[in-house]
Order: structure tokens, then C-alpha cells, then sequence
């Protein structure tokens, strides 16, 4: 498998000689940027970028290069642990703690049924791991309570996608950012979370002067310094400057007859809400002037080619799936969508959260169903052999209201897959005491702050040691190869699903196991026939395809084998009424609608404006807790560092939190530059160093997200807030009220 | 008692406590009181044309169906955000817990003369497989 001579950056370990270079993917951020993984011995020692990979070509990032540090870690566990009856984790063979978890799963099930059981999962594993959790999931434990950290990071792309045009997948791919005149970055600091892919955006912008950048974001962060236009926006405002946006672009008429007539329906219910939004309004909430709102609104409204990217600004914002949707009326209304250069670039935080989506690990139902469809349930039963009824529909319960179950005893057996949520989840000290009730099952490699609360951890196979695909945020599946054996003493997610599964004795409706495969790739061809006639279908892949083409993007059959670059370039949405993925739901209110409302709206086929109603955010600064607290990522950390917290060079450039402040601010408080500060929450506090500068407006103070350990180190999430966007249920992260309190030295 | 007599009575017990807390309201006026208000009068509104189609033509049909949903899934979107903004108001002790706690128990009143009424209403539907789609899996057990 030594194929490739040329790699354009090769990140090895000192003094080693290679023996060999295996085809995967970097496991860290949804760009899904092609790597080869350096082996000598049986043992990682290096990285390098794909050359002929398309949408890396070759390049990587930071965190990037150094990921195969924490494979050869030192703290690695090794086997799995059993909490004893003093309280502490100690090892255990897999065979007992395999036992314990079934014995447990087994006692809940049969005194709380489907309703007693989660699984929390993750955005970091592979396809083929979430198709059998959801497989598992819904058909042998009979739950609708599968959710995943995806929550916290793509919900809001699903729900956006699945409302504007009736099912999940965006319509655009990475080859139309190459393409547009006009690229807008909406609550997206590419330059730290998507680097090679913001790379590969201002290489053509040097070179060529194109795209246009506007970018959304009440920070200063890199990508807004490249920026042509930067709104830096009020907190918790974004749906108010992009309601003043649709209205001038309508009110101006830069919008496409015919594609609005014989592709779309309801703009006039949305031009009756957004009649209310005049530029003035708008600048009076955002805090931006008029000016700079009527330039973004003339150049949305007449570029000739659009590109809108979305992240966290907007999902952990409030009215998050509505900013979303905005947006894509922007793109319907100017006809921009399904054509090259052209389309909402919804993306997505993690490198295979959108996977977790499509194959129904978490969400819907495998391959963009609706669990509201009895047809669609009818399908899966089929494919799977199993009765209708004995597949739960839910609906799915996103992590926030999880917690409530668990507080309520209801959730009794809680399996927590690659992910800290105690690190990352909001409001900590509730997410703590939530975790305390249930039989917590953690799998990871390592000990993190959520083992301290689980009954039983297992012990995974890392990147490089499994095989396996993952879908990036283009929809493109890349497949990754085993370089390694794992260490001994380790399985591979696939491997304890399975076997779960076998213990379990889920069995189809003859008698047979419910999990019939062994292999990933065997799962990967039973996925396929799920996938089948679906928005995603993979029928036209294979492992082999995707390592010799560096990946695919779905749909992609026999017809199709190239698979598609951007959907609906025939301008006919999967809104047909058992085609979509769902039936939607109101878009402010959040109640979902029913079968005979989505009938009555008649789509059939075609895109649908959804009304975009202004909501803003719950809490908001006052007298005692005047500041906006902003959370978000650095460009030196992934997550709660479970593994960029083992790279020393990633460590060295970012050991701690810290706090951005605005240096009036910080005069007014008289802070100085590296001093402590208290941040006071109305939910907990932090102490963490001072940054003065001016990246932060004034009024508002920005904290990283990665840190925090029950030895005292600073979690922003200590002070977060524990509310959902009522439509994708992904949590308010980027803004809640606080205030400073100067510490000192 | 009939099925559609024991749904009807169950209802109109929702619709008595829905009435009790929109009266009540603002509480404290944003934008997740408004979202969960908007709920609650949209779910009186669909009992009552309910109601009235149960003593018109006592058999399930569209408008019936229809209306179910409403009723159950907009009671299940109701709570999770009144549960967050009481998480916040309490958070930020912004509405006294007196108060905090007599809306929660009407609204927890709510949903259990909703898992009372959902015998009836497969009995009513003629089986499971047609009142699943309408009734979420917490108010089935
Ligand atoms: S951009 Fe993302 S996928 Fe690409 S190298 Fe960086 S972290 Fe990995």
C-alpha cells in the first residue's frame, strides 16, 4: 500500500525512516483533508498530506500534523476499569466489564424499556460505528434516546437543510468556494477551525482578487482581518441583520422571478414578516450602522455568485436553525443554489458529525428518513428484518433534555462514546450532578473528566489503529485505513458495538443476530442497500474506489459514479411529501407539523421559504452581570484536548484558558494585560489570565472552550447557559451575561 | 366510559390548566414565555376543535388526526422550553420559586392527562400503529 512517492508535507518523527505510508484521513476538524499515515514497526511515527487529494492537496494544519502524537501516549488505557465498591476506577478484564455492561443494559431495559437507555456518541467515529449504534440502538434496545456531541456542533445544519429543502446534505460542495464572486462567512472563523480549507480560499484571492469576503462575527478573529466587509454584530443578533437583508433584497426586486415561481413556495408569508425589518431596525439591534448593513444587502443582492458558510456563531446562537434558514431563503430568493459557485455551505465542527447524521446514529432515520413517515419505518424493518413496531420513533431527545431524564431517573444506562461531556457541555456543575445518577459507561482512550463519573470505561482503538469511513462536511466519504494493530489490551468501537450486540442476543425476525456483519466494510455494504434510492445513496462506492478517487461525495450510484459536486442542479428539492426527510416544524414556535400540514403546504418538489421571526436571546447583560461571554475554538486545540492536549507543541502555544478583553474595558476596570480575572456567570465563575486587546467589542469578553479538569483548571462551560434553539436543540454557547472582577497578579 | 367521552374528558382538563397559565402570563416576558405561549393557545385552540368534532362524528378522521398532533406534539415542544426558561429564570432569580413551581405543576398536570387520554385514543384510532405518529414515546408507556 506504499503507492505514493511525493507528499507535500511530511511531518516524521526525528530520525526515523518510514516503512511505510497508509491512505486515511485527518481525524480532527469536518474539512476531511487527506493524509497518509507514516509506519514504522508497527508504530505511527508521522503524517503527511495527500497530494492529489482534492481538497487538501497535501496541505494540513497545525493540530494536524502532530495527531498521531497521542497514539504512542504514555497514559493510554490499556484495559478496561470498573468503578469498585470504594468508588474508584480499577481495571478489569474485557470480559468482565463487557458482562457488567450488558447485565446493566439488560436490568434497565426490562424495568424502563427503551426509555431508560442513551447512547451519547460522538462526531470523531466512523460510519460504519454509528450505523450499527443506530442499528443497535433502535431496533435491538428499542430506544429513541441516541444522541451525540454532533449536538453541540451540527444539529443545526440538519434542521436548516431537512426545513429549506426537505432533507439533510448541503447543497454545495468545497469545489464551489473556488467558483464564487462572493463568499459570505457567517458566525465562521475559518481561519482557526477549517485552516487548510481557509487556505485554499485566500491562495485564490492573492492570486485573483476574488471572492468578495463578508464576514459575520462580533469577534476580530483572522478570517474577519481578510475580510472585505466585517459586520461585527451585537451577540444573539444575527437573524435581525439578516431579516433587514432579505427585505432590502426583496424591496429592490434583485431577486429571481422565475426560479421563486416555479421552484419555491411561501415567500409571501416570509415577506410579511421580514416587510417589519427596515435597515434602521436592524442597525438599532445589531449595533451596526446602516451603511455597512445596505452595502451587505447590495452585494448579496447582486453578486452573481454566492457562497454562505455557517458554523458555530450562528448554530450556538439563539434562533440558530432560523439565521440558518434565512440564509437560505437569501439563496432562493436570488436563484443561487444548484449551480457552480453557488449554494449555502452549512458546515459542519467535527470530522464525521455529518455521518453520524446521514446514517442515523443520530437524528433521523438511517439515510435521511422520517421517522414520521410509516413508509420509511415500513423500509427499515424491511431492510432490517425486524418488526415495524418494534422500532422506536421518538423522537430523538437531543443531550439538554437527556439531562432532564437523568435528573428525573428516567435514563437509568447512559453510554457516553469518544466525547468529555464534561468538559464540553453547558452550565457544568448541572451536567455534572445530571451524570452522577445514571450507570455511566465512558469509551475512550483516556481517562478524562466524564470518567470520573463512569461506571465501567473501555478502552478504543485510536485513528490509524481502525478502518473505517467518514463523511466531511461536503459530503464526501473518505475511507481510512488501518496502519497499526491497536495496542494490546484495545478493541475498536466496531469491535464493542458488535460485540454488545452479540451479548445482547438482538436477533432479527427469523432468529438471527440483529448484527450480522463482522468487518467495517461488511457494514459498509449492508449501509449501502440502506442507503439505496435515499438523498445519500452510496450504492456506487467501495472502500477500494474511495482510497484510489480520495473520497466521494453522495449521492453517488451506478447512474452516478462520480458522484455529485452540488445537489439539486435540476432545481427539484426532496420535498415530496414521502420522499422528505420530515415534516418540519414551525419554525418559531418549534412544534413539528404533521403529516396533512406539510400536505397542505403542497411543496412537491419544490424549496420553501421559511418565515423568519426574530426572537434574540433570553438572557441578555444587566447591572450586576453587564458583559456578553462569548465561548468558542482555537486554532491550537480540538475540543477538550483529549488529544491536542497531548501534543506538547500544541500545549506550548495555548496551555490555558484565558479571557479577550477590550482594552476600554479593561482601563475601566483597571486590568491589565496578563492579570487574573474572576468571570462571574449567573451559573458559576472562572479565574483565567487577561488578554487586552481589540479583538473583543466593547461590552464583551470571549473565553476558549477547551479547558477545564476537576483539578481546578478554567471551563468556560462552568458559566454557559443549559438552553437549546428550539428547532435543532443545540445549545446557547456563544452568549450569556456575565461580569469581570479583578483578581491581580 | 366510551372512548371518545374519556378523550373529551381528559382534554377539556388540559384545556382548563392551559387557560389557568395563560392567565397568568407575562411571567417574565422573552422570547422562550412567548415561544411556550404561542404553544399553549395553539394547543387549546386545536382541543377545542376537537372537542367539537368528537360530539359532531364521534369516529377518528383527518381533522381529528390533525388536531392529536397538535395537541401532543406541541404539548412535548412546551415543555422543553418552558424547562429552559425556568432553568434561566431561576438561574438568574428572576421569577420567584413559588411561582416557578405552580406553573410546573401545571404544566407537568398537562402531560399526565395526556398519557391518561392515550388508552382511548388507540382505542379510539383503532391500534397503535395509527396513534404513534401522533403520540411521542414519553407519553406512551
Ligand atoms: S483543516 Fe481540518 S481536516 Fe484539514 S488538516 Fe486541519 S484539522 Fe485536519
Amino acid at each position: 500500500m506504499d503507492h505514493r512517492k511525493v507528499l507535500h508535507e511530511q511531518f516524521v518523527a526525528d530520525n526515523e525512516t518510514v516503512d511505510k505510508w497508509i491512505h486515511s484521513t485527518c481525524n480532527l476538524c469536518s474539512v476531511g483533508c487527506g493524509t497518509d499515515i507514516a509506519v514504522k514497526d508497527n508504530k505511527i511515527i508521522g503524517i503527511g498530506g495527500i497530494d492529489e487529494h482534492p481538497i487538501n492537496k497535501g496541505r494540513l494544519d497545525p493540530k494536524a500534523k502532530y495527531q498521531w502524537i497521542p497514539n504512542n501516549s504514555k497514559d493510554r488505557l490499556l484495559t478496561p476499569m470498573i468503578r469498585n465498591d470504594q468508588g474508584d476506577l480499577e481495571p478489569a478484564s474485557w470480559e468482565e466489564a463487557m458482562d457488567l455492561i450488558v447485565r446493566k443494559a439488560k436490568e434497565v431495559l426490562k424495568d424502563k424499556g427503551g426509555d431508560g437507555v442513551a447512547i451519547y456518541s460522538t462526531g470523531q467515529g466512523f460510519l460504519e460505528d454509528y450505523y450499527t449504534i443506530g442499528k443497535i440502538g433502535r431496533a435491538g434496545m428499542e430506544t429513541h434516546l441516541l444522541d451525540a456531541n454532533t449536538r453541540l456542533c451540527t444539529a443545526t445544519t440538519e434542521w436548516c437543510l431537512i426545513e429549506s429543502f426537505g432533507s439533510d446534505g448541503v447543497p454545495t460542495s468545497f469545489d464551489d468556494v473556488d467558483e464564487a464572486d462572493t463568499i459570505m462567512l457567517f458566525g465562521h472563523n475559518m481561519a482557526e477551525t477549517g485552516t487548510v480549507l481557509w487556505d485554499r480560499i485566500l491562495r485564490r484571492k492573492k492570486a485573483t482578487g476574488k471572492p468578495y469576503l463578508i464576514v459575520v462575527d462580533p469577534r476580530r478573529t483572522p478570517t474577519a482581518k481578510e475580510a472585505d466587509l466585517h459586520l461585527d454584530l451585537n451577540p444573539g443578533t444575527n437573524l435581525a441583520l439578516l431579516n433587514a437583508i432579505q427585505n432590502k433584497i426583496v424591496n429592490n426586486e434583485w431577486i429571481d422571478h422565475d426560479f421563486i415561481n416555479n421552484h419555491t413556495i411561501q415567500l409571501d408569508e416570509l415577506k410579511q414578516e421580514i416587510n417589519k425589518w427596515t435597515i434602521a431596525k436592524a442597525s438599532q439591534i445589531t449595533g451596526l450602522s446602516e451603511e455597512k448593513i445596505t452595502l451587505a444587502a447590495e452585494k448579496l443582492g447582486k453578486t452573481e455568485s454566492l457562497v454562505t458558510t455557517t458554523l458555530q456563531g450562528v448554530y450556538q446562537a439563539s434562533d440558530a436553525t432560523t439565521t440558518c434558514l434565512a440564509i437560505n431563503n437569501i439563496h432562493l430568493m436570488r436563484g443561487l443554489i444548484g449551480k457552480p459557485g453557488c449554494g449555502p455551505l452549512h458546515m459542519a465542527g467535527q470530522p464525521s458529525s455529518s455521518g453520524n447524521r446521514t446514517v442515523g446514529g443520530v437524528g433521523t432515520y438511517p439515510g435521511n428518513r422520517n421517522p414520521n413517515n410509516p413508509k420509511h419505518i415500513q423500509d427499515i424493518a424491511a431492510l432490517w428484518n425486524v418488526k415495524e413496531e418494534d422500532l422506536e420513533i421518538g423522537p430523538n431527545k437531543g443531550i439538554i433534555k437527556q439531562l432532564e431524564l437523568m435528573e428525573k431517573g428516567q435514563i437509568q444506562f447512559f453510554w457516553n462514546i469518544h466525547t468529555n461531556p464534561l468538559v464540553s457541555l453547558p452550565n457544568q456543575e448541572r451536567a455534572r450532578k445530571a451524570l452522577e445518577k445514571p450507570f455511566v459507561v465512558v469509551q475512550d482512550p483516556f481517562l478524562t473528566e466524564t470518567t470520573e463519573v463512569a461506571d465501567v470505561v473501555l478502552p478504543p482503538a485510536m485513528w490509524g489503529e481502525k478502518e473505517g469511513t467518514m463523511e466531511n462536511a461536503d459530503r464526501t466519504i473518505n475511507v481510512l485505513r488501518k496502519a497499526i494493530e491497536p495496542p494490546n489490551g484495545v478493541k475498536t468501537d466496531f469491535e464493542i458495538l458488535v460485540e454488545f450486540a452479540r451479548r445482547m442476543e438482538f436477533k432479527d425476525r427469523d432468529g438471527n443476530p440483529l448484527i450480522a456483519y463482522s468487518t467495517p466494510e461488511e457494514a459498509f455494504e449492508e449501509w449501502k442497500k440502506v442507503s439505496a434510492g435515499r438523498p445519500c445513496d452510496m450504492t456506487g462506492m467501495t472502500y477500494d474506489r474511495l482510497e484510489k478517487e480520495n473520497g466521494l461525495r453522495w449521492p453517488c450510484t451506478a447512474d452516478n459514479p462520480e458522484g455529485k459536486t452540488r445537489l439539486y442542479e435540476n432545481h427539484f428539492f426532496n420535498t415530496e411529501v414521502d420522499y422528505c426527510q420530515n415534516y418540519g416544524k414551525d419554525p418559531y414556535t418549534s412544534r413539528p407539523l404533521s403529516r396533512e400540514e406539510f400536505e397542505e403546504m403542497n411543496p412537491n418538489g419544490r424549496a420553501v421559504f421559511k418565515v423568519t421571526r426574530f426572537g434574540g436571546p433570553t438572557e441578555q447583560p444587566r447591572a450586576d452581570y453587564p458583559f456578553w461571554l462569548n465561548t468558542g475554538r482555537l486554532i491550537w486545540h480540538w475540543h477538550t484536548r483529549t488529544k491536542t492536549g497531548r501534543m506538547p507543541e500544541m500545549e506550548k502555544e495555548a496551555p490555558e484558558a484565558f479571557v479577550e478583553i477590550n482594552a476600554d474595558d479593561a482601563r475601566n476596570l483597571a486590568i491589565k494585560d496578563g492579570e487574573k480575572v474572576r468571570i462571574v456567570s449567573p451559573r458559576g465563575n472562572v479565574e483565567v489570565p487577561a488578554k487586552v486587546g481589540n479583538i473583543m467589542n466593547k461590552g464583551e469578553v470571549f473565553v476558549p472552550f477547551h479547558y477545564g479538569n476537576f483539578d481546578g483548571e478554567a471551563n468556560a462551560n462552568e458559566m454557559t447557559m443549559d438552553e437549546v434553539d428550539p428547532l435543532s436543540h443545540q445549545p446557547v454557547l456563544k452568549h450569556a451575561s456575565c461580569r469581570l472582577e479583578k483578581i491581580g497578579k | 366510559m366510551h372512548a371518545a367521552a374519556e378523550i373529551a374528558y381528559h382534554l377539556r382538563i388540559v384545556q382548563g390548566l392551559a387557560d389557568r397559565v395563560l392567565d397568568r402570563m407575562p411571567v417574565w416576558e422573552n422570547t422562550m414565555e412567548e415561544r411556550f405561549t404561542m404553544l399553549l393557545q395553539e394547543k387549546k385552540e386545536a382541543i377545542q376543535i376537537i372537542l367539537n368534532g368528537l360530539r359532531e362524528t364521534p369516529e377518528m378522521n383527518d381533522e381529528i388526526h390533525k388536531n392529536l398532533h397538535i395537541v401532543y406534539k406541541g404539548d412535548k415542544a412546551e415543555k422543553l422550553i418552558f424547562e429552559q426558561w425556568k432553568r434561566v429564570a431561576e438561574q438568574n432569580n428572576f421569577v420567584n420559586s413559588d411561582e416557578l413551581d405552580w406553573l410546573e405543576e401545571n404544566f407537568q398536570e398537562m402531560k399526565k392527562e395526556l398519557k391518561e387520554a392515550v388508552p382511548s385514543i388507540h382505542e379510539f384510532a383503532g391500534g397503535w400503529e395509527k396513534t404513534r405518529f401522533i403520540v411521542p414515546a414519553q407519553y406512551r408507556e
